[in-house]
């Protein structure tokens, strides 16, 4: 049973470092704390809900659409609602949790409060020996992974990840020398909004969803984020499959009521002994 | 803080005559004036939750510390009551200090760890443990009640004319407490650490210390109002630790003008007054208040206050002008 423990939890790690990276883009090269972050992951799961069940696309064309969907909405709230406030940190998370409250409304009168769940990806599960593991924690490991990888491989080599890299490390600097720094604001912004949501495409099969399920899921990622250090990508998806795996153990041995306390406890504890996070400061 | 007059050709009436005593005296009469009972409740809310908003603006709007869980100092204030009447009989004053006092420890509890580092530590931190103190109350039949509640906690004043006094005492003394504090040495230090706090700190005012302490009475002051809200409902439900009350204080405290210490009055009332009244917005009430707060914050941060102030001044210049 320890065995199925960890190694669901390790699966579940791969979904949590996603999550964690799109806030530790934002956070890290854009300073935005965006406290919407969770909404976006329920309001993935809500829109791949609307394409599979009730639009009957596939699985994987779903999986796109929302990505798609939800990097646009990204933009388009970075460019309205955070571009004017960006100056003070303080408005910022205002907003941003303002925006969190709205759209969690708009979830709640849209699709209703109802608990709901969508079909996996694959139906069916893999036997080895004693340990179960279904398919779709698998694929869902698969593509997280897939998608960390080629998040960072854009970051080293492409144009865009290396004007990125330097808007994080020197923003006037980089202003200077001709970096569009807005544009570079909104796909950031843009590519965190759609983690979240791929996050929440990912897991929609495994969990039930509902309007405020996106508070544990904001939370985890900032409990991800500063135990990994700010702007580290190592620590993010080292603290991802640490708290995948705290989760499952936490659920499994105490009760599964309980997840909140483990990132909250990680957090204080974190701040307590390295506020700088215990992974370095290896920048993206 | 409002400085302006109002000036009427030569002559000039003071502003504090307009906005403050004015009101105030009128409050006072109300229950010798009309005979509505609902009325005077929907005030005794108004004026708990202007003074709990009060508080939220104390730590955001004097000392730049966003807390995003506010409703646990409130909502541990009024569980303290609920745990304390099930078992004990206590004075009911000593239960208003002790709901404060409990919020106090609770905010050291997060604060320490999270109030020395600059950043957005402390709202993820108060937000997080809004959270876990939610899912507590919940999750905790046997100790909490869960959606429930505490109910049958004895009242300490019977009478609705007999709270809507207390309350509007607590909400002036509310108010001049902050007043002198924010006009003493000590607050003024408090006020530099919204200002800058990196130069705050070279000036010699040790910043982590000062935040924590303003953290503290912040706490106190909301986990006063909890147990008073909690004396007054007679019960503790987990509502009173849930997010949406945290919403809406900062929608109450952005609403009314963030850093202006009366601008959370109006807001209160306004918010509470709709929420009372229109029935039929209840399902979208969080959905306005969100919008609201998102198109002050983009077009005028200073609030409603803010905006009566400018309109003061153009007024006021104008007037002075035609001479």
């Amino acid at each position: 049973m320890v065995l199925q423990i960890l190694i669901s939890g390790l699966l579940l790690g791969g979904i949590y470092a996603l999550m964690g990276l799109g806030l530790s883009l934002t956070l890290g090269v854009m300073r935005i704390v965006n406290l919407a972050h969770g909404v976006f992951y329920a309001l993935g799961s809500f829109v791949i809900y609307s394409f599979v069940v009730q639009a009957k696309v596939n699985s994987f064309l779903a999986l796109l659409f929302t990505f798609i969907i939800l990097f646009f909405l990204g933009i388009v709230v970075e460019r309205i609602l955070l571009r004017p406030v960006r100056e003070s940190e303080m408005n910022v998370m205002i907003v941003t949790f303002a925006l969190a409250i709205f759209a969690e409304q708009c979830i709640r009168l849209g699709w209703g409060v109802m608990y709901r769940s969508t079909p996996p990806f694959f139906k069916g599960e893999l036997k080895i020996g004693e340990i179960f593991v279904d398919y779709q924690r698998m694929l869902a490991f698969g593509i997280g992974l897939a998608i960390i990888f080629g998040l960072l491989v854009a970051l080293k080599k492409t144009k865009l990840g290396k004007a990125t890299r330097m808007v994080q490390q020197n923003y006037e600097m980089s202003m200077l020398l001709g970096v569009n720094v807005n544009f570079i604001s909104m796909v950031v912004y843009g590519t965190g909004v759609a983690l979240a949501a791929l996050a929440g495409c990912l897991l929609a099969p495994l969990y039930l969803i509902f309007p405020a399920m996106g508070w544990t899921p904001l939370l985890m990622s900032f409990a991800i984020v500063i135990l990994g250090g700010m702007g580290s990508i190592m620590g993010t998806v080292i603290g991802g499959f640490l708290f995948g795996l705290t989760t499952l153990l936490t659920s499994y041995y105490i009760s599964s009521g309980m997840v909140n306390v483990v990132p909250f406890l990680a957090m204080i504890i974190t701040l307590l002994i390295r506020p700088g996070g215990f992974f370095g400061k290896e920048i993206f | 803080m409002l400085k302006t007059d109002i000036l009427i050709g030569r002559g000039r009436i003071s502003i504090r005559v307009v906005f403050v005593i004015a009101p105030l005296c009128l409050m006072m009469a109300l229950p010798f004036l009309v005979q509505k009972p609902y009325l005077l409740h929907v005030i005794i809310l108004a004026n708990i939750l202007a003074v709990f908003a009060l508080s939220w603006d104390l730590l955001a709007g004097f000392m730049g510390q966003l807390n995003l869980g506010h409703s646990m100092f409130f909502g541990i204030g009024a569980y303290t009551i609920g745990f304390i009447t099930m078992a004990y009989r206590i004075p009911p004053v000593l239960g208003l200090l002790l709901g404060g006092l409990v919020s106090v420890l609770l905010s050291l509890v997060v604060g320490i760890p999270c109030l020395r580092l600059r950043g957005p530590y402390y709202a993820i931190a108060t937000l997080a443990f809004s959270q876990v103190l939610f899912t507590l109350a919940m999750g905790l039949p046997k100790l909490t009640g869960s959606e429930e509640g505490i109910t049958k906690i004895p009242k300490f004043i019977t009478s609705i004319e007999g709270n809507y006094y207390f309350s509007f005492f607590l909400l002036v003394a509310a108010v001049i407490a902050l007043n002198l504090l924010f006009r003493s040495k000590f607050g003024k230090k408090l006020i530099s650490l919204r200002e800058d706090e990196r130069l705050s700190e070279a000036a010699g005012i040790d910043t982590s210390t000062y935040k924590i302490i303003g953290a503290a009475m912040s706490a106190f002051l909301a986990g006063l109002m909890g147990a008073y809200n909690c004396y007054y409902h007679g019960n503790v439900t987990p509502d009173m630790l849930s997010i949406s009350l945290t919403f809406s204080v900062v929608a109450v405290v952005v609403f009314g003008g963030v850093g202006t210490l009366y601008g959370a009055i109006p807001g209160a009332y306004i918010l509470t007054f709709l929420n009372e009244y229109l029935y039929f917005i209840m399902d979208y009430r969080l959905l306005i208040y969100a919008l609201v707060i998102i198109l002050i914050l983009l077009y005028s941060s200073g609030g409603l206050l803010g905006l009566v102030r400018e309109r003061l001044k153009a007024f006021n210049h104008g007037n002075t002008s035609s001479q």
